[in-house]
């Protein structure tokens, strides 16, 4: 009877020790982790990274706009090569005018 | 669980029947081995969860800095594009130079035309109308 309450009361020990010890390994990691004060730098980094979101969405826009333009010139560019062709026909007809 | 003399055997109670005693001497039972191995696996479980919250906000920063990392190539190609095309355009708009010359001294060829032109059809107005005057009398 006494042996049985014995054992009882031991495992009811036990139980509260092992309780206590994981508990105890719970705040000790949550106390590395807080003093360690990574969730905050990481949080501001975080943070850092979508306010420039928004000029990296601008610098990017504005070089697609850059590329269309830059197309155009070109168009442009290959337009008047075509036309300073004829430059010479319409000198020539200048000149007979002129005389 | 009492033996055959009587007496109740301490060690006895605290081991399982189907044991032997040799062996409940030596090793613990098989169950309470496996029920320490299962609450050690969980209280490595917990702590690795405890720890889980800075590792996810290492992945988010990762991924987030992978997407910048390749959003920043692609703006880094285009540039690279536009600077090369600009320079090409450049030398051929130096080689179009002459020509633009060309067609400045035409455009000034055709505005002096032009004067010509007004004048010429001032006096032959004025001509007409002398002649007019002239048939009247």
């Amino acid at each position: 009877m006494y042996s049985s309450s014995w054992n009882q009361e031991t495992k009811l020990k036990l139980n509260d020790k092992v309780s206590a010890s994981v508990n105890d390994m719970g705040s000790l990691i949550r106390h590395v982790v807080r003093s360690s004060k990574s969730p905050e730098m990481l949080g501001q980094a975080a943070r850092n990274f979508c306010s420039q979101e928004h000029y990296i969405q601008n610098s990017s826009e504005t070089l697609m706009k850059m590329g269309l333009i830059k197309a155009q010139f070109e168009f442009q560019q290959s337009a008047i090569e075509r036309s300073v062709s004829s430059l010479e026909e319409i000198q020539d007809q200048l000149k007979t005018i002129q005389r | 669980m009492a033996d055959q003399g009587g007496e109740v055997d301490t060690n006895q109670i605290l081991e399982r029947p189907p044991q032997k005693q040799s062996d409940a001497k030596n090793e613990p039972a098989s169950d309470i081995v496996d029920l320490c191995s299962e609450a050690f696996k969980k209280t490595a479980e917990y702590i690795m969860e405890e720890l889980s919250g800075t590792v996810e906000d290492y992945k988010l920063l990762e991924t987030m800095n992978k997407v910048t990392v390749s959003k920043y190539a692609e703006m880094k190609g285009s540039a690279h594009d536009i600077g090369c095309a600009l320079q090409e355009l450049n030398e051929k708009y130096t080689n179009l130079q002459p020509f633009l010359e060309q067609i400045d001294s035409i455009e000034e060829s055709v505005n002096t035309l032009e004067k010509a032109a007004y004048r010429l059809d001032a006096y032959s107005k004025r001509l007409e109308a002398k002649f007019k005057s002239l048939e009247k009398r």
